[in-house]
């Protein structure tokens, strides 16, 4: 990641954000996400440039780095950012998927192709398709599992470590390890039964 | 999915899944006694971990990745204008997919004024 810092006026200006948000403020919320979405950009920007260069990156390191750079670490305690990474978790998921329902379904009306400007040969149209499908089979999760849904979009949408989760939900390491697992399982095999799209 | 139901498919789930070979499946002869349909669902749900390996990472990678995704009309690139991606490529981009890009997004495009190269007078 080419990781300049956000600078200084930027970064008071999410601290306030993320202060009001914790008070309960939905504006607050709604002025973040758009924050949020650029620095997924540019991570992705980043993400793309180095898997070019052949090197194997997690993705849920990239977003966790979204996060740090949010200033997450400002938050007075860890109760704070504890709420914080679990809302931020929830909106992360819902840009992504917001975002490739959104080109899923113009792609379906008009039959464009989508292309990426860093690819050197051009049509990915399935890109962005699996994220759908995972939104998908976690709300059918969360009807009989609300758990194990929270943890994977903490994991996984959140980018928080096994210690993180367990922190944030209250459960221990070993719970967030199996809970994981096994959700992990579930979502593979109603992921692979659906139909082609 | 009754909440009873799911905690049993857990509970052997989470005993079978450490397990292996004989061991498991003695376990889950057990276990799943007298009850077939808890049996193929939790051997379904084993199948499934031993595949899902980074599955849900790869996911939410795309998801991400999809955000750099640019919408193009579908058309015939290779009749594209390659005058023009001459020049592009002169800038160090990807010249067919720019020239794709541009052709969408320029409706008078094909138009020579919008040509950056003008054919050769005769």
């Amino acid at each position: 990641m080419q990781g300049d810092p956000a600078d200084a006026g930027v970064r008071k200006q999410v601290t306030q954000l993320l202060v009001e948000w914790g008070a309960g403020s939905k504006v607050a919320l709604d002025a973040l996400t758009p924050i949020i979405y650029d620095e997924l950009r540019k991570l992705a920007r980043s993400y793309l440039a180095r898997e070019r260069a052949a090197l194997t990156l997690q993705p849920t390191a990239l977003v966790n780095e979204a996060y740090i750079r949010l200033v997450a670490q400002d938050l007075p305690d860890w109760e704070s950012r504890s709420h914080f990474f679990g809302v931020a978790a929830q909106r992360m998921r819902q840009i992504l998927v917001d975002h490739a329902r959104k080109h899923r379904s113009q792609k379906r009306g008009g039959g464009a192709a989508k292309v990426s400007l860093n690819e050197a040969v051009s049509f990915a149209p399935e890109r962005g398709s699996g994220i759908v499908a995972l939104d998908d089979a976690l709300k059918d999760l969360a009807k009989f599992d609300e758990r194990k849904s929270r943890v994977i979009e903490l994991r996984f949408f959140g980018g928080l470590s096994i210690e993180e989760t367990a922190q944030t939900l209250g459960i221990s390491i070993a719970t967030v390890g199996r809970e994981q697992r096994m959700a992990e399982a579930w979502l593979h095999k109603a992921m692979s039964s659906q139909p082609e799209e | 999915m009754t909440p009873d139901r799911w905690k049993r498919i857990e509970d052997v789930f989470q005993s079978a899944v450490d397990l292996a070979g004989e061991k498991r499946e003695a376990y889950l002869a057990k276990a799943c006694a007298n009850d077939a349909e808890l049996l193929a669902e939790v051997r379904a749900l084993l199948q499934s971990d031993e595949e899902a390996q980074g599955f849900v990472e790869r996911q939410v990678e795309d998801g991400v990745m999809s955000l750099e995704t640019v919408e193009i009309a579908p058309v015939d690139c290779r009749a594209g204008p390659y005058k023009l991606t001459r020049e592009l490529v002169r800038r160090g981009m990807d010249s067919r997919v720019l020239s794709c890009a541009l052709q969408a997004r320029t409706p008078g495009f094909g138009s020579p004024a919008t040509h950056q190269h003008r054919p050769p007078a005769r």
